[in-house]
């Protein structure tokens, strides 16, 4: 694969994808370019936000509230956590736990613990326990990505 | 992987080919014990099965309270099961508890295997997507 880059003045970021075949590998490169581009609002403080999903490190419900975890911030955000997973999977962004999705992104390592539980190791130092019923989504989805 | 598929369909096609035989004899000869012990068995896979797959949807973190919950509830209805179709007598109710232990030691360990090979797969995954950022 060659990577070329340019700058042109006034234009917007444009990215243009040159493939023989249009084939898995292609196809997967296509949808994580797509999803850094999604957006989705959250609110913190009663402002709303334009947050991008692939700030997004992950979702959890608590108390039937959801909310969005970057870095640093907290946001709340109206829609259901099975309505995110289906929405977010594309990008990256998977069910680990009953009240919980995790973008794999942002996945830095995973371990079993002592009783048998997985916990998963986020790049901003975040610990999350992760459902051994999900770890088959985790591999598989890193799996795809590999193919990039 | 190929040998765990091949395994998997091996198991697979002996039940399918025990089933057929025996049901077939069942047509030619009737009911015997050992078909109705076949049938029986085949009856109380399917139901334990059942039970392991809603067991695992209704608690999935805690995998050793899980396996504990599903343990119980296994033996539970190979007790129940068992005493309807008389495999045990009331004195030696138990057997049910010792038989699906047994089971169920061998495929905690198999399980804790595959988790740690999954988990050594990700971790190394992770690792190759690091050194290839830190390289662009």
């Amino acid at each position: 694969m060659e990577i070329e880059t340019r700058q042109i003045d006034d234009k917007p970021l444009t990215i243009i994808i040159e493939y023989p075949i249009l084939d898995t590998r292609t196809k997967n490169l296509i949808k994580k370019i797509e999803s850094l581009d999604l957006m989705i609002s959250g609110n913190r403080n009663g402002t709303v936000f334009q947050l991008h999903i692939s700030d997004i490190y992950y979702v959890e419900s608590v108390e039937r509230k959801t909310f969005l975890y970057t870095k640093d911030e907290v946001y709340m955000t109206d829609k259901k956590l099975y309505e995110l997973e289906e929405a977010l999977r594309e990008a990256g962004i998977i069910r680990i736990s009953k009240s919980c999705l995790m973008n794999v992104d942002m996945l830095y390592s995973i371990r079993q613990l002592m009783n048998s539980q997985l916990e998963a190791t986020l790049l901003n130092g975040e610990k999350l326990i992760v459902a051994r019923t999900y770890l088959k989504s985790i591999k598989n989805i890193l799996k795809e990505a590999s193919w990039c | 992987m190929v040998l765990k598929e091949i395994l998997k369909k091996t198991f697979l096609f002996a039940a399918i080919i025990i089933l057929v035989v025996f049901f077939l004899s069942f047509l030619s000869i009737g009911m015997t014990p050992e078909i109705l012990l076949v049938f029986e068995i085949f009856i109380l896979s399917f139901f334990v099965t059942a039970i392991q797959h809603f067991v695992k949807q209704v608690i999935c973190t805690y995998f050793f309270v899980n396996i504990l919950i599903e343990y119980f509830s296994v033996s539970v209805f190979v007790f129940l099961y068992g005493y309807f179709v008389e495999w045990f007598f009331k004195s030696n109710w138990w057997m049910a508890f010792v038989y699906v232990a047994i089971v169920y030691v061998p495929v905690y360990f198999l399980d804790m295997a595959v988790v740690k090979r999954d988990i050594d797969y990700i971790n190394a995954q992770l690792e190759r997507r690091r050194k290839s950022n830190d390289k662009i």
